[in-house]
């Protein structure tokens, strides 16, 4: 415990002050995606790209973006079940980027995951009981005969009877086996919760019911949650921030109402125009801005600014130019062309439209 | 198909005549599993039309039966599952009558079907080109040079650059959105009259989702081609659908055109679908859920099937079995108290 409290208090100063702020900068993570003879990779796909993200205590910031964007790998980094190749994560101050062993482990305890796949994230031979209450007994904070007591807390916690502890999770409902895995996620007291699509697997319904959840255990207990998902509606209804990946960067971030009312960047208002809005007449009404071609290879990603091959207002000098996250105005940062420099007024076809 | 067109357009303005030009009419289906413990009612008493040109959505939580209706439909009821009363029919020919052969005949010919998962509809040892193909050869004689001309069209027609080279790949090496659309090249491969559409685009990011849903709207404008859309997303709903069959626990609780349903839902359960949805303009507010869950098939209540979950329930009317009744012009409610006019639900989207 001493490696933690020491590297925490090197680096205390610079993440402030707070229980489950969260500081990543300049993270990068590429994979393998051939390798030659001797075993060495031989080409690499990054993943994500010079990511900065920040979650400040107590809140919510939604990632969103299109398959292979990244945000799932980003999600891994900031929950350390994958190790960056550069940049660091500092959780709560601590620098976990280069912990090992039990320090790495204290702070384990201090950041779960909710995965989108609640059947998949189960041991199917062990009760629910056993599931939520598993990691209190593995960290040692309980003994087995205290398993029972504390599985009925958590459950309780969650909305669940209590009773339920004693079935198995294919005797649940798809929403009450997301809650089983967020009550196991919640054992540990987390400062951070990373959510992984919790709510993409589930009916309409059930989907209110876990936002609900959410909603109400970060108002009781205070815990930041980062929240990785395609679901627009989801990310809109829970996010304080939510931040637009596109082929392992972030193209755009800032308050959630303040992206969704204001997308700057030419990708976020193509995403925003792609979500239907539950209202015939409205979303009749609105137009689609369509992105042409599938999203390139990440593995060789276009020269300049990524987007360009898809952007309908992709300029001569988007090809030779990689625009970096640029504030533009209060929190709001685009990495985009048209919006270079913070204040100059954008051209006309670059005004956003509203959304709503 | 121009006229196809038109019915489109009018029918887009809410102007919709029920009956007008039925294709499919599903009259009073009711599906029984026949088992080890024998289950009635799994589906029970569901009838909706579905006109030429017109796209109807089957909306509803897992386990109500959506997709159970869609198999029916293609005469695809798993082992055990019987339609035990009722009437499908397409074009005015009953599908229930037909036998495996004939119905073979019509999968695949008059109707087409689109699933979930692209993967796991298509063959991956099979060359998409052959796979678009195959229909023709199979429906309706054609040479495979012959075939495989038309499938190139097909491609062309469905947005794949490349039609020439993409002919010659496997599944596997398109992506999603790809797979998608090399599933919907195959459904319409002989021009069907219905597309029976499950959840489509549920497992493909937005912006795909919207160019599949255009692509099956210019389907429908072009060719005349009607979607039978099984969902849970209402938004797709609110962009691509003319009507709405709302089904719980086996049952239609409603039937209406989509701004009527969207506007002013007329069963408590469509009401309380609605509410559910997070609203854009009130960001991490409470939002109203449908306690409890669908009950599991086989025990559902003799009554209404949803008043163990209504707002509304605990009234004498609740605990009969419920029927459709009309309660405005091409609307249908399975509550008796908004049949009767004795409970008025609130209108709007979001309107709680």
């Amino acid at each position: 415990m001493t490696g933690v409290e020491e590297k925490g208090a090197r680096t205390r100063a610079a993440a402030g002050p707070g229980t489950g702020s969260l500081v990543a900068t300049g993270l990068t993570k590429s994979f393998p995606l051939s390798r030659d003879l001797l075993g060495r990779p031989a080409s690499r796909v990054r993943a994500v790209d010079g990511v900065d993200l920040e979650v400040t205590a107590g809140t919510t910031v939604g990632v969103v973006g299109e398959s292979g964007s990244g945000k799932s790998t980003l999600g891994r980094l900031v929950s350390l079940l994958e190790r960056p190749d550069t940049g660091s994560v500092v959780l709560d101050g601590v620098d976990a980027t280069h912990l090992r062993g039990r320090a790495l482990a204290a702070l384990r305890t201090r950041l779960q995951v909710v995965f989108q796949d609640p059947f998949g994230s189960l041991d199917p031979t062990k009760s629910v009981g056993h599931a939520v209450a598993e990691p209190l007994l593995v960290h040692g904070r309980i003994g087995r005969s205290g398993m029972a007591a504390a599985a009925a807390d958590l459950l309780a916690g969650v909305g669940l009877d209590p009773g339920l502890a004693g079935r198995f999770p294919e005797q649940l409902s798809g929403g009450q086996r997301q809650r089983v895995c967020i009550a196991r996620a919640l054992a540990l007291e987390p400062w951070l919760l990373v959510a992984d699509e919790p709510t993409s697997a589930l009916d309409l319904s059930t989907r209110s019911e876990i936002l609900n959840l959410l909603l109400g255990l970060q108002r009781d207990t205070g815990q930041s949650i980062l929240l990785v998902s395609h679901d627009f509606a989801t990310v809109q209804h829970l996010a304080h921030r939510v931040a637009v990946m596109y082929l392992g960067r972030i193209v755009e971030e800032g308050p959630t109402e303040e992206v969704v009312g204001n997308p700057l960047h030419p990708y976020t208002r193509a995403l925003l125009s792609a979500v239907p809005v539950p209202d015939p007449s409205a979303q009749r009404a609105r137009r689609r801005i369509v992105l042409h071609g599938d999203v390139p290879n990440p593995a060789d990603p276009p020269s300049g600014c990524r987007f360009r091959t898809r952007c309908r207002e992709a300029m001569p000098s988007c090809s030779t130019i990689d625009p970096a996250l640029a504030e533009i105005g209060p929190a709001h940062r685009v990495a985009c062309l048209l919006h270079a420099e913070a204040g100059t007024p954008v051209s006309t076809s670059a005004t956003p439209r509203s959304t709503t | 198909m121009r006229n196809g067109a038109m019915r489109n357009g009018a029918m887009r303005n809410g102007a919709m005549r029920n009956g007008t030009d039925p294709l499919l009419e599903v009259e009073g289906l009711t599906i029984d599993f026949d088992g080890a413990v024998s289950q009635p009612g799994l589906v029970q008493d569901v009838s909706f039309t579905v006109s030429r040109g017109e796209s109807v959505a089957l909306i509803g939580e897992s386990g109500c039966g959506k997709t159970m209706t869609a198999m029916a439909v293609l005469g695809l009821l798993p082992a055990g599952f019987r339609v035990a009363a009722g009437r499908i029919a397409l074009g005015g020919r009953d599908l229930l009558t037909c036998s495996a052969r004939e119905l073979r005949a019509i999968r695949g010919r008059s109707i087409g079907a689109i699933f979930q998962d692209p993967m796991s509809s298509l063959d991956p040892t099979m060359r998409v080109g052959d796979q678009i193909a195959e229909a023709r050869r199979l429906h309706l004689k054609e040479r495979r040079p012959v075939a495989l001309r038309r499938a190139r069209e097909l491609l062309d027609r469905v947005g794949i650059p490349n039609a020439d080279k993409r002919l010659a790949s496997y599944p596997h090496e398109l992506s999603g959105g790809m797979q998608q659309r090399v599933m919907i090249a195959s459904a319409i491969a002989c021009d069907p009259e219905l597309v029976l559409a499950d959840e489509p685009t549920t497992a493909l990011d937005v912006t795909i989702q919207a160019e599949i849903l255009e692509l099956l709207r210019d389907l429908r404008t072009e060719q005349g081609i009607a979607v039978l859309l099984v969902t849970h997303d209402l938004g797709v709903v609110a962009d691509f659908c003319d009507r709405v069959v709302a089904m719980y626990a086996g049952a239609v609780v409603e039937r209406a055109g989509v701004e009527d349903i969207f506007g002013a839902p007329a069963h408590p359960y469509t009401r309380a679908l609605l509410d559910a949805i997070p609203q854009s303009g009130r960001p991490r507010t409470v939002l109203p859920v449908i306690p409890g869950r669908v009950p599991p098939a086989g025990s559902f209540p003799t009554g209404c099937r949803f008043e163990p979950r209504c707002d509304h329930g605990g009234h004498d009317r609740c605990r009969a079995p419920q029927h459709e009744a009309a309660v405005a012009d091409g609307r249908y409610s399975r509550c008796a108290r908004v049949a009767d006019g004795d409970l008025v639900l609130a209108a709007g989207v979001g309107a709680r």
